[in-house]
């Protein structure tokens, strides 16, 4: 047991502690438990460990192989990072929050097992609608009751496929899948993981959600759910070949948004689905190449992603807008913004010398030599698409472009500067040592990232996206608009259910009334009187409640969370895992 | 064809003007060099012509611009307090943004 020390029970009892430590000192326990999680990682030997049965069912804990290792690596130092840029945060429910949701990714890394794995799956879930609740303003009150529904219905997807599989294979083993072999169950698991992994057209909570999150939520949430998503498809589901197309279907269809968007912080959500796109691909060609493409870029990803939300963040919360239309001309007053921001923006845009290239190149490569040749090609599309949105569109409208417009800027602590500093080292420190990377990949390397070929054709493939940046500038201005995606159809599907529920719903309360005033008055007032009781306060409460929540669903909603009750739902999930925790710990 | 009242996008300083055209300078050498160094095993037949990966970048940029900008304005784009406008009364969504152009 020495060898392996779950990450998570640092987090979760992290948690705790700031949720019961007075005044301000809890801020300084996060940073403390990433620390020990890095060692705990950095210590653990390949095994199976943590197993016990429980009703009957063998649950394991921590399976630590390379693949699971890869992930855990970088959740950890990226919690690190996060932490040290959240560290000014005073609101103590988000560092707790925060906590549960990584101890969440955490858990699901090493599960053994679906019943593990779903219910840390969940609280990831749980745990991330608080991070969007949090930042406490209306639009994000209603955008994190739609990304709560939306990881409910992933969440049942989940449930129904390991029950099913359950029930024909008498095991909840948490193993691959095969291609060739694939039934009903693996199908809804998959669609399950693909909620998560941000799969296109599943997609549409994230650039829906994540820039409604708090400044320093959004940082969390960018590295962990989809990257445990991708993890989850690359343990089961190497090798379905629907997830290659999809996959390049999803790094297009994110920059095209993201070409279009005017939110800095929907754009960075677009890449997501786009970058996330290039991990799904890889899983989806199968082969030992892209499988450590995915990995490696998963691992490049949650980094640079990570300092470009920080950057994008920082404008957010210095200037109160992250709106392109009404920034600009800001790099005399955010310099270090802008420098970290840009070491993000070439990681991500794959420049050599930054940890993007080292990455994205080997599943493009990949993909390639496993004869998906249009795959590649499509990826390649995206990465032009890539560095003409986050690359050049972003930081030139919002740090140059037009003269400084004059906005009050809060003034920016200076813990996001160091944590943005630390994630900028490792891109650059990545890009020139790949081999740090490659050296906790799954399988061996054989790819090379350094010729004279591949570092030609990426700076020919970027520079002249540059220029195409450059003949198109005028035509690229951001615009103060809104665009559609596949978020309508279930807003309007909510909508729709709402309307087609209030007529009934308002039907019973009327004939109830209609009853009540004829037969109740007469027939019921005669029986005794505690039954008048109940169908006054009890009944007609219930029914008139009905009604007139679904008539208010939205600002019932509203109120309730952004008064007290999130924080009688967060104790009692805190309360119920500590609970957990220390059965499963333990036993 | 943007009724903006004031540019969005200054126009270019000398400075500015000296360092576009150093990056011209270095996109053609960027070409030049492609034609003494080439993929030792082109995926394709076209990978290995000089310039393949360069027109690549330039028409990617292009297309993608003009396509993205397109659908943008003509379906995608929407006010933006479209979603907000609906869920207050329905009913009265006859006014979306779609004069906005």
């Amino acid at each position: 047991m020495t060898e392996f020390l779950h990450p998570s029970l640092f987090f979760v009892a992290c948690a705790a502690a700031v949720w019961l430590l007075p005044g301000r000192l809890g801020r300084w326990l996060p940073p403390v438990a990433a620390a020990l999680a890095i060692s705990s990682v950095l210590a653990m030997q390949p095994g199976t460990y943590t197993r016990f049965n429980y009703l009957g069912l063998t649950l394991g804990l921590g399976r630590v192989d390379a693949l699971s290792t890869v992930f855990a690596h970088v959740f950890a130092i990226q919690a690190l990072i996060g932490f040290i840029f959240a560290l000014h945060v005073e609101d103590r429910w988000q560092h707790v929050a925060t906590c549960m949701y990584i101890a969440g990714a955490f858990g699901c890394t090493f599960a053994e097992d679906y019943v593990t794995l779903f219910i840390f799956w969940e609280l990831m879930s749980v745990a991330s609608t608080f991070l969007v609740w949090l930042r406490r303003v209306p639009a994000s009150t209603r955008a994190g009751i739609r990304y709560f529904l939306f990881h409910i219905l992933g969440g049942l997807l989940l449930l129904a496929g390991l029950l099913l599989r359950h029930q024909a294979t008498g095991t909840f083993a948490f193993e691959a899948a095969d291609p060739a072999a694939a039934r009903f169950y693996d199908t809804l698991i998959m669609l399950g993981f693909c909620v998560n992994a941000a799969v296109i057209p599943l997609h549409a909570w994230l650039p829906d959600a994540y820039p409604e999150a708090t400044v320093t939520g959004a940082v969390f949430m960018s590295a962990f759910t989809t990257k445990t998503a991708v993890y989850v498809l690359l343990r089961a589901f190497t090798g379905f070949e629907i997830l290659g197309i999809m996959g390049t279907l999803m790094t297009i269809y994110g920059v095209i948004y993201a070409t279009i968007e005017n939110n800095a912080r929907r754009i960075l959500a677009y890449h997501i689905v786009s970058q996330v796109g290039y991990m799904v691909a890889g899983v989806g060609v199968g082969t030992a190449m892209t499988v450590n493409g995915a990995c490696a870029h998963a691992y490049a990803h949650i980094l640079y992603k990570g300092l470009l939300f920080m950057g994008a963040g920082t404008l957010l919360y210095a200037a109160g807008t992250a709106k392109l239309s009404e920034l600009g001309g800001l790099y005399r007053r955010l310099p270090w913004a802008f420098l970290w921001y840009m070491v993000a923006a070439v990681s991500i845009s794959g420049f050599p010398l930054f940890s993007g290239f080292i990455s994205k190149t080997m599943t493009i490569t990949g993909a390639a030599e496993a004869h998906h040749t249009w795959l590649a090609l499509g990826m390649e599309f995206a990465a032009v698409g890539t560095f003409l949105s986050v690359g050049i569109k972003l930081p030139y409208f919002a740090w140059f472009s037009r003269p400084d417009p004059g906005i009050a800027l809060k003034p920016v602590p200076r813990n996001m500067y160091v944590a943005m500093g630390i994630a900028g080292f490792l891109c650059f420190y990545i890009g020139v040592q790949p081999g740090f990377l490659y050296r906790l990949l799954p399988n061996p390397v054989e790819y090379i990232p350094y010729t004279p070929w591949h570092v030609l054709q990426s700076l020919l493939l970027l520079g002249f996206t540059g220029l195409g940046f450059y003949l198109l500038r005028h035509k690229l201005v951001p615009e103060a608009k809104i665009n559609l995606d596949f978020d309508y159809v279930y807003r309007m599907v909510g909508r729709l259910v709402v309307a087609l529920a209030r007529r009934p719903v308002e039907q019973i309360d009327d004939w109830w009334t209609e009853f009540y005033s004829r037969a109740g008055l007469r027939g019921l007032m005669k029986i005794a009187g505690g039954s008048v009781w109940f169908d006054k306060s009890a009944i007609d409460g219930v029914v008139d409640g009905t009604a007139v929540g679904v008539r208010r669903i939205g600002r019932t909603a509203t109120g309730a969370q952004t008064g007290r009750l999130q924080d009688y739902l967060a104790a009692a999930i805190l309360l119920g895992l500590a609970v957990f925790a220390l059965v499963w710990f333990t036993g | 064809m943007e009724p903006h009242a004031t540019p969005s996008v200054a126009p270019m300083s000398a400075p500015a003007r000296r360092l576009r055209n150093l990056f011209f300078i270095a996109l053609g050498l960027l070409v030049l060099l492609n034609v003494f160094i080439h993929p030792h095993h082109p995926h394709f037949g076209l990978e290995g012509m000089p310039g393949f990966w360069s027109l690549f970048g330039l028409a990617g940029a292009l297309i993608l611009a003009k396509g993205a900008k397109g659908l943008a304005h003509t379906i995608l784009g929407k006010d933006e307090n479209f979603y907000e406008k609906g869920s207050e009364e329905e009913g009265s969504e006859g006014s979306r943004g779609q004069g906005v152009k």
